[in-house]
């Protein structure tokens, strides 16, 4: 049980990080670069909400939004054949969507310390605006995009109420770790539950070696 | 805008994670059932899903985790075939959410008991009534039975034996009946109400009376059929058979008489 | 010779923008106090910001047009920043942090240029530098490299915002220089924007004079003398650019004495108005070299200063106290005095 919840839990949360970076990635720019306010003010409460609400909230808006009855779950149901509920996609999405606040927050905060006048001089010497943005605006932001990233993740890793909710707790479907630990208790099962609080404090030790390697890396980027 | 290589770059990016992430996603074409269960089922239930799986090549996912949460689950839109739930309440609440059930049938029962650490003398012989009077009980712990089931069956043996008032100072209330037996485990209280299958994985020794079934109500587990398709059936059919039977009593739970 | 034409409106909450300029392919200037709209006239022509209305011309290219009118014939452009073909360089050297000198101007750089990097960065002199990465450049350097790179395009036009503002006195006189080499080297036009005086008149050709948003004047700088009602001291500025072998120089033809040599070829001068003393009547016998006749052109009241405008031969300003005003009865095409010593020319080098 233990190693499939580990496998599970790694691959559920690489999924849910690589689907939200683009997404973050995209709201960031629009929400520090458009022209409008009101817009950036109303997606910036939008994408803020998943991190104000608790965790089973998120996971019951999930559930009644995909359900074969919901609005998006019968959509899929009835043109696709499709039902994302109680599968390891489920799991994926809870994960993506809890983390998401955390990590478009921080590409947010990258991307508004860049310096504007970089990218307009860019543009002046012929840089259109995906080129601009990949080799300026990006590039400067390089360091606080990748710690948001990995913010993500480390969330994602011990997300569990809006799993157990939108995906359930089914053995090598959404039971991953922190699920398993959950279960564990209930059960009463002594030794796996000793054996996943270790993966998890593992994972967690993990994530934070892998940001603290890369802001020592950024601190020597800045210096001079 | 595809001439710039970079836009190139995003769009085989976004085909690449689509696609591995869709690898998974769908599961109303498998060859599968879907079982909510009370997580007190959890290992029975465990069983019954490898035996089943081996016998019949029908892939079982099992969700475990609370009855009202299971419960709640289902009323807000999620489809299981099968759902087994601790007692009726969950049930009752699935009626008056007016959801659509197939069929309900009585699962399993389970036992009360009262257990301890604690070697009394004349264990086997003394009344119920004089083993919760009994001054080295000084604490019991029972689930809260606005919280929990199990607390509800607790409270109505108390009454029945002692009354409650009685033994009022005595008893501590705790969120759910694993807490309660975890109560016992580390020393928090010297007795504690619980289901019989509650101690199968319990580490030290332990003394159990069963509470007669005449002082509450029924411990019912109802299996509650959604729908009658070829997999449910032989499911069905399966929970009839004495492998699976076994299964269940073997961790404590008694097969109601039809 | 008309190379650049724009002619623009553009509306802001507390402040228009009304111009309308047309640029010749050397160093023209803009000069202004803060906030006259400077900056916008240049983010404008780079295409950062549009304007509400009007027309934006560099040779035969329009780069911007907007007539504003609802007929059917509109033929509304707006050419995007990247393929205007201009270069911006601002008052910080904006260099790309994370790429180093030669990345940086290698930015906008395509190898069927005109000039090439080698010769850019030749020019410039920035050979040394371009393994460094801009957080280890002096600012002068930076500013070389922020031009260089605005170069490797080259553009047609380079569009420069206050970019010596932030140096020091040593620093801007190179920058400068610089500016002064490329665009006799390369032909390539500079708009200059300043509020520093005495950088518009050491290299530029022309210079418009704006004012909230409103062209008050387009001057030959070689006879600038702005007066905006702000400078509480003003200081009269010539530009000269001869050899000269005594401690002497010509403005207008008329000579000046003064302290020192020249030591080049192309020098400012800069007389103090409050350095300028004025007489009624010719004075012989003072420790003056300088004494010239001439008429008063114009008289402003400046609070506790009165500053006279004369002519006498050249323009130049004299600011006396109010007292000294009324003591002498000062009117307008009166004749007057105009004496100050050589001590009091100052020489600034470009």
């Amino acid at each position: 049980m233990v190693t499939e919840a580990l496998i599970l839990t790694i691959q559920v949360s690489i999924y849910a990080t690589l689907l939200n970076i683009p997404l973050a990635i995209l709201f960031g720019l629009i929400i520090t670069r458009y022209k409008s306010r009101s817009i950036n003010l109303t997606l910036d409460v939008l994408i803020s909400l998943p991190l104000v609400l608790p965790p089973v909230l998120s996971g019951y808006f999930l559930l009644i939004i995909f359900s074969p009855s919901g609005f998006v779950g019968a959509f899929l149901d009835n043109l696709l054949g499709i039902e994302i509920v109680f599968t390891k996609m489920a799991a994926v999405l809870a994960c993506s969507v809890v983390s998401f606040p955390l990590m478009a927050r921080a590409v947010i905060i990258a991307f508004d310390s860049v310096n504007r006048d970089l990218e307009k001089i860019a543009r002046s010497l012929g840089a259109g605006y995906t080129r601009m943005f990949f080799t300026v605006t990006l590039r400067e932001s390089k360091y606080g995009v990748i710690a948001g990233i990995l913010l993500g993740f480390a969330r994602s890793l011990g997300e569990f109420g809006a799993t157990i909710i939108f995906a359930g707790n089914i053995q090598g479907i959404s039971r991953t770790i922190p699920l398993a630990i959950f279960q564990s208790i209930q059960t009463g099962n002594d030794n796996d539950l000793g054996l996943l609080i270790f993966c998890s404090v593992g994972l967690g030790f993990l994530a934070v070696l892998i940001n603290y390697f890369l802001i020592n890396k950024s601190v020597k980027y800045n210096r001079g | 805008m595809f001439r710039n290589k970079y836009t190139v770059i995003i769009l085989i990016m976004t085909i690449v994670i689509s696609l591995s992430i869709f690898n998974s996603i769908n599961r109303k074409h498998q060859d599968s059932l879907l079982i909510f269960t009370a997580v007190s089922l959890s290992e029975p239930m465990a069983e019954v899903k490898s035996l089943f799986e081996n016998k019949y090549g029908i892939k079982i996912l099992l969700n475990l985790n609370g009855s009202q949460t299971l419960a709640s689950q289902i009323s807000r839109g999620a489809n299981p075939d099968i759902f087994i739930s601790a007692g009726n309440t969950p049930y009752n609440f699935l009626l008056s959410k007016q959801i659509d059930i197939y069929k309900k049938k009585l699962l399993v029962l389970n036992t009360l008991v009262i257990a301890t650490e604690i070697e009394l003398n004349n264990w086997d012989q003394n009344a119920l009534k004089a083993i919760i009077l009994d001054p080295n009980f000084k604490r019991i712990s029972i689930a809260d039975p606005e919280l929990a089931p199990a607390g509800e069956y607790s409270m109505q043996a108390i009454n029945h034996l002692v009354g409650f008032k009685n033994v009022e100072h005595k008893i501590i209330k705790t969120k759910n009946v694993r807490d309660a037996v975890n109560h016992l485990r580390l020393g928090l209280s010297e007795a504690v109400f619980a289901y019989i299958t509650d101690f199968n994985t319990y580490p030290n020794e332990i003394y159990k009376k069963n509470i007669p079934s005449s002082l509450h109500d029924q411990i019912e587990y109802p299996i509650i059929y959604f729908n009658s398709n070829d997999n449910v059936k032989k499911f069905e059919e399966y929970l009839y058979t004495d492998e699976a039977k076994n299964i269940f009593t073997n961790y404590g739970f008694k097969i109601p008489q039809d | 010779m008309n190379f650049i034409n724009i002619d623009i409106t553009k509306k802001y909450p507390d402040f228009v923008l009304k111009c309308s300029l047309d640029f010749n392919d050397k160093i023209n200037g803009i000069f202004g106090p803060s906030g006259s709209g400077k900056s916008t006239i240049l983010n404008c022509i780079a295409g950062f910001i549009s304007p509400d209305i009007g027309k934006i011309k560099i040779k035969d290219k329009i780069l911007y047009e907007i007539s504003g009118s609802n007929s059917l014939r509109n033929n509304n452009i707006s050419i995007n920043p990247e393929h205007r073909n201009i270069g911006y360089v601002t008052q910080k050297s904006n260099l790309f942090p994370s790429m180093n000198v030669d990345e940086n101007i290698r930015y906008g750089y395509k190898d069927d240029n005109a000039i090439k990097v080698e010769e850019i960065i030749d020019i410039m002199n920035v050979k040394n530098l371009i393994h460094r990465y801009p957080g280890e450049l002096s600012g002068g350097e930076a500013q070389k490299i922020s031009i260089a790179r605005a170069l490797a395009r080259f553009p047609s036009v380079l569009l420069m915002d206050e970019p010596v503002s932030e140096l020091d006195l040593e620093s801007k006189l190179m920058v400068l220089g610089y500016l002064k080499k490329i665009n006799k080297s390369f032909s390539i036009p500079i708009i200059y924007v300043s509020h520093d005086i005495s950088e518009i008149v050491s290299i530029c050709d022309k210079v418009a004079i704006i004012e909230n948003g409103q062209i008050k004047d387009v001057k030959n700088s070689q006879l600038l003398t702005y007066i905006s009602s702000n400078d509480s001291e003003f200081e009269n500025i010539y530009v000269v650019n001869e050899s000269i072998s005594e401690n002497s120089i010509f403005i207008n033809n008329i000579k000046i004495n003064t302290l020192n040599k020249l030591e080049s070829e192309s020098a400012v001068i800069l007389i103090p108005s409050n350095s300028v003393i004025l007489s009624k009547y010719e004075l012989n016998n003072i420790d003056a070299e300088n004494i010239f006749l001439g008429k008063i052109e114009n008289i402003k009241s400046m609070g506790s200063k009165v500053r006279v405008f004369c002519n006498v031969g050249f323009d130049i300003v004299s600011d006396i106290s109010e007292y000294s005003f009324k003591k002498m009865d000062l009117n307008i095409n009166d004749e007057i005095y105009v004496i100050f010593k050589s001590e009091n020319v100052k020489i600034s080098y470009t």
